[in-house]
Formats: structure tokens, sequence, C-alpha cells
């Protein structure tokens, strides 16, 4: 594991290539140093790309582990959906889902619910989104299942999570840089002759996305070794629910400025509401968790332990 | 300045555990709130206390020089957490005890030398004099007057809201001993049993007299029960809030995890979606809650005040006593409208107090002003 000061480095570095063009380029750079992330290190990068609203291969590089192709990418289920991208009919094994990167994509990686291949990428359609978040690039992929190599490694069910997990981290991010647009922006923005961060109403909507933010972190942060499915869920739920609400709160205390293409506050209202919806919207997961919840009987206690984390 | 007793937070957690799974049956009395009211139940706590004390779990993390077995804060957290993980009643004492209790060892050591030890055997209570009738959140406006005299003080006033303060043997009370403002402010340690005192039970809208009025009449106060500097009341009332803010938020989420477990286990399969969006979202706050404290208790184990950063701790507490009880209204709520059993009872019980969560301690309006002021820096001043 490495150290708090090396992680700030590492997130200072990842900061300048976060903001160039290439998102092969954060891999590239850890590949180099010799750095496998682990979850804590990927989660701290994580965040500062949602920050810069930035967009590499560091998921498919979490999620496909060291021994992974050159260039694969894991295809994602669609947005609103934790069920692998490929499903098994009488007519075959359908493809439908997202890579976050086609940029320099050379496998897919493609899960069923019974394991993974890896299939060249020229083996499915890929198509370009150009729908809410253009930004981030994404591509959707769609087809029936070519041949390919089955692999080992984990399945969907371990894999989820820890993309879950990861999007948590990206989403905190997205909504510290609403937050940071609106503090910026009340600071400054002067009505009836004073700078509006002086009205309460101002001052508890903007508190209130702090203590999610917060809240979000801290759970993150507290998350044990080897989380799971209860933990990624919460996470998600926490963070995604902070993140939405940072840009709501954004959008409303930025008034009709943020409303501009110029302002670019609607950047990260887009990414947001994209990142949320990966995997499970908070909304849609607080049912799934509770469900889950009920149906085990039984609530586990969160690792989170004042002294550390332990058994 | 007494050695400081370095025991693992984990190792610790592992023999408190241990201990409470061998004597499951002496403490099986504990697993469940008795019948009756809230005297009986008070009564019932004492002999958890005691055993506790006797077998010297709730002494850890206490000074050696006031009858503790040393140790920092983050021996009582685990405490409270292994207590409510093994299906016991957290005492109601504990929550009493984690906001004078560090305040005694702190700035009066001599008086917690004298009063902890009995108050952990459950031999004694004490209560919080803070707030006043005209000074809840705003408590520098407090108008209780303690009239400096030849040895001590004179005072007289009215103090509210004082958790179960109707049992409680002494009360520490902020006071005005000089002029107005939270510079003229002491904190006094007032016998409750002495003449000129009045304490009355209030009942609460759950049924539940949870919370004391206490009167002073012209009460003989020894200049020796003074709580730090005279006039230095508010920095001991804020040296309190740390830990009222942070321990007691890390006792209360042991609590709700345990709260949430009884929830799900009812919720069972005729639960409507709102039901299960309640419980994931109760889930949530309880999760966050927990991880959130932990990091607190850290900080206040090691000795750091984390300052105005404490009152986002106070407003995921307040979210979570909410989400958790309303989980539970939700997953009962035949029961909740409709049943007179014990059970029930405590369910209502539990949920009223949830909605005074956002209200005690500083209101949660103070805390997002406290939150926006001093943590995210925004300009004050200016119209309200």
């Amino acid at each position: 594991m490495i150290s708090d000061d090396e992680l700030a480095m590492l997130a200072a570095t990842a900061r300048q290539i976060l903001t160039g063009s290439d998102p092969g380029a954060l891999v590239a750079e850890l590949t180099d140093a010799g750095i496998d992330p682990d979850v804590r290190t990927a989660g701290a990068l994580l965040a500062v790309q949602g920050e810069l609203l930035g967009r590499s291969t560091l998921l498919d590089a979490m999620l496909g582990g060291p021994d992974a192709l050159p260039g694969s990418r894991v295809v994602l289920p669609l947005p609103g959906n934790r069920l692998p991208p490929a499903r098994t009919s009488a007519a075959g094994v359908e493809v439908d889902g997202l890579i976050l990167v086609p940029e320099g994509a050379r496998y897919l990686v493609v899960h069923t619910s019974s394991g993974a291949v890896a299939v060249p990428a020229d083996g499915l359609v890929l198509d370009t989104v150009t729908g809410l978040d253009a930004e981030l690039g994404v591509a959707r992929v769609r087809g029936p299942l070519p041949p390919g190599t089955t692999l080992p490694g984990p399945c969907w069910d371990a894999l989820v999570d820890t993309a879950t997990i990861a999007l948590a981290h990206e989403l905190t991010g997205v909504g510290q840089r609403a937050l940071d647009i609106a503090l910026g922006h009340v600071r400054e923005r002067e009505q009836f002759g004073n700078p509006l961060g002086v009205l309460q109403s101002v001052k508890h909507r903007l508190a209130g996305v702090h203590v999610d933010l917060e809240a979000a972190r801290a759970a993150l942060g507290a998350l044990g070794p080897d989380p799971g499915e209860i933990d990624a869920l919460a996470v998600k739920i926490a963070a995604g629910h902070a993140a939405l609400g940072a840009v709501a709160a954004a959008q409303q205390l930025c008034g009709a400025m943020g409303f501009t293409a110029e302002h670019g506050l609607h950047r990260t209202v887009r990414r947001a509401y994209l990142l949320d919806a990966l995997l499970g919207s908070a909304e849609d997961l607080e049912i799934e968790l509770g469900a889950l919840l009920a149906a085990r009987a039984t609530v586990p206690v969160p690792a989170a332990r004042p002294g550390g984390i332990h058994a | 300045m007494t050695a400081t007793v370095t025991v693992p937070a984990a190792g610790h957690a592992t023999a408190v555990r241990a201990w409470l799974s061998e004597h499951v049956e002496q403490l099986a009395a504990f697993r469940r709130r008795p019948a009756g009211g809230l005297a009986e139940a008070v009564e019932h706590e004492r002999g958890l206390l005691r055993l506790l004390s006797d077998a010297g779990w709730s002494r850890w993390g206490w000074p050696e020089a006031a009858g503790g077995l040393g140790g920092g804060p983050v021996l009582r957290a685990v405490l409270y957490d292994e207590l409510a993980a093994a299906g016991l009643e957290v005492p109601e004492a504990f929550v009493i005890l984690e906001t004078l209790g560090p305040v005694l060892t702190h700035y009066r050591p001599d008086l917690a030398a004298a009063h902890l030890p009995g108050y952990l055997r459950g031999e004694q209570m004490w209560a919080q004099g803070f707030s006043e009738p005209e000074a809840g959140s705003d408590l520098a406006s407090l108008r209780s007057r303690a009239q400096p005299v030849d040895g001590g003080y004179r005072l007289s006033g009215q103090k509210i809201w004082s958790t179960l303060g109707q049992f409680a043997d002494h009360a520490a009370v902020l006071a005005r001993t000089g002029g107005p403002g939270h510079r003229g402010i002491s904190l006094l340690w007032v016998d409750l049993r002495g003449p000129g005192v009045t304490v009355k039970p209030i009942e609460a809208a759950n049924g539940r007299a949870e919370f004391a009025e206490m009167f002073f009449d012209d009460v003989a106060v020894p200049a020796a029960n003074v709580i730090g500097e005279p006039e230095g009341g508010w920095a001991v009332a804020m040296y309190l809030l740390q830990f009222e803010r942070g321990m007691y938020a890390w006792l209360r989420q042991a609590v709700l995890q345990r709260q949430l477990r009884e929830t799900a286990a009812v919720a069972g399969d005729q639960a409507t979606p709102a039901t299960h969006r309640a419980l994931g979202a109760a889930y949530v706050a309880a999760s966050t809650l927990r991880a959130r404290t932990a990091t607190t208790v850290g900080r206040l184990d090691a000795g750091e005040n984390p300052g105005a950063e404490i009152s986002v701790d106070k407003i995921l507490l307040s979210r979570a006593e909410q989400a958790v009880a309303d989980a539970a209204r939700a997953a009962r709520h035949l029961d909740f409208l409709l049943s007179g059993e014990h059970e029930a009872r405590v369910l209502r019980e539990t949920w009223f107090y949830s909605r005074a969560t956002s209200i005690f301690g500083g209101a949660v309006e103070v805390q997002r002003d406290i939150v926006a002021d001093r943590v995210l820096g925004l300009p004050r001043g200016g119209r309200r």
C-alpha cells in the first residue's frame, strides 16, 4: 500500500494528466511507475477525475486486472442496470452495453451470467454516444457475441461491486466540482448590495451539499479490504445523492449565469446524471438495497471502527 | 500526569465481545427495555452499569486518577459499539457521561475522582444544566444568575431539557456570573439534593419524561465547585460539545445499527417498495454516520479538537436517527398506528425521540450556519 504522501503526489500527477486529452495516459503513467492501483489509490484518482470531468481507462484497468490483454475494455451494462451486458436466449448470446473509452480499444471484455470472454473490438458494433454527456465519449456496444477467448478471473458479481465503488468515488469528485463552482459564484455575485453567500437560505443549501459529500467520502474511506454488495450499493447511493444534490444546488444558485453554455456548469450536471445512472441510480439502488436487507432479515455492521478497520 | 495506557482498539473489541458472549445469560435481562415507566428503566440499567464497572469494561478509556483503567476515548467507543452489537440496550447513563465525563476529567480531575467511580457503578447520576426556556440553541443568552458572594455563589434561575434530570444527584449548570454575552458565564457543579433546588420531569410528546426542568432558588454553590475558570464557562461548554457531538454520535450510531437489524428482521416479504426505500436510505444514513464518527472518535482519541467540522457529524446524526426511525415506522406501520402493546409503544417513543434529535444539542439549522460560515467560509453579515 502506498503512503498518504505518495498518494497525494500521485493525485497531483493525475491532475495534470487528466486535464490532457489522452484517456490512456493515466493508466500508462501508472504502468510506467509500476503501480497496480489498489482500491484506495484508484479511488483517490477517480475522485480527481470526477472533479476535472476527465476521462481515462482506469476503470478498465481495475476491472481487467494486471493480466488484461492490452487495449481491452470492459463492457458495462446500459445505465440503470447491474446485470451482465450479454444475455443468453434461444437465438444465442446478445450483447448490449457501454464502454467508457472507445479510443484505442482492441478487445472487448464481455460478461455473461456464466463467465467472461474477450472478443476483438471489431467483432461488435460500436456507436459513439452523443446523448446527455457527449464529452464523456462513451460508446454503445451491440450485436451477437462473436467467438473469443474465455477469460479466467473474477465473475461479474465481484467486478460489479468494484465498478460501483469506483463510480461512487468519481461522483464525489463531480459533486465537489459543482459545489466549488457554486461557492465561487455566491462569494462573488452581488445582489441587493451583498454577496449572495451572506443569505442563510444559500448557506444552508450549500452546507447541506458539503455534508452529503463528506458523508459519501467518509463511507468510501471506511470501506474494508474486501467490500461486499451492500457496501458497494451504500457508497453509490450516498455518492449519487450527493452529486445530484450538488449539481441541483449549483444550477439554482448560479442563477441565469449558470444556465449559459459559456459558464460550463452544465458539464458537471451532464456528468453527474450519467455516472449516477451507470450501474443503477441512487434512487433505484435505495430500493434495491432495502429489498436486499429485508430478504436477508439482518443488517451487517459496516467495517468502519475508530482506531482503524478491523474484524 | 498519569501515563497513558495504550490498548489497541481491535484487541479491546475482541476482549469485550468475548466477555459479553461468556456472560450472555447474566446479560439477557438487559436486551430489552423493561415493562413499566421510565423510573423502572433507569433502575434497571443501573444493574448493567454495575456489571460493566465490576468487570472493568466501562472503566477503560477513563483516567486511572479518576478510578478508570486508562486508555483513550476509543476504548469507550469500542464498549458502546460492542454492547449494541450484542443486542443490549446501551444505558442512557453513558450518553450523559459522554457529555460531562470528559469535562470533569479534563478541568476538574478531583471532582472526577470523587464522582466518576460511583457514576460508572450506577450509584449516582448527573445532569446537564445548559438550556433555559429563553436560551435554547442561542445558549449565550442564558439568564440563570450565580451572584458572587463570600466563598462562592448564590444561584437562581431555571434550566430545562436536562436528560433524566429528575434522577440526578449533581448537575453541571451554566450560569451568568458576570456581564452579558458568552464571556460572563461560569460552569458550576451543583448538588441537586441541597436546599433551594426543585427538579420536575417534563412529559414529552412520546409519553415519556426523559427530560426535566430544574429550578434554583438562591442555591449556595461553593467557589470550589467552578468547573474551569470563573467566567470561563463558555470555553468549557465548547470543549464539552466536541464529545457531545462526536462520542455521543458514535454511541448513537451503535444503537441505530441495532435498531436497523431489528427493522430488517421484521420488514419481511410483504414490504412495499416505499418500505424498501426507507430501509435502504436508513442503512446509508447509518453507515455514513458510522464512517464519519469513527474518524472523529479517532481524532478525539488522538487529543485533536475537530472544531467546527464536528457540526457535520451532528447533522449526519440527526439525519440517521430520523431515517432509521422512519424505516422502523414503515416496516411496522400497523403496529405503529394501531397497537397498544409494549413493543409498539417503544417503537412510537423511539420515533418521536428521533424528531427531537435535530433540535437538541444545537438545532440542525445552527449546525448548517456553522458549516457554512466556518467550514465553507461563506461571507457573514447582511440580511438573513
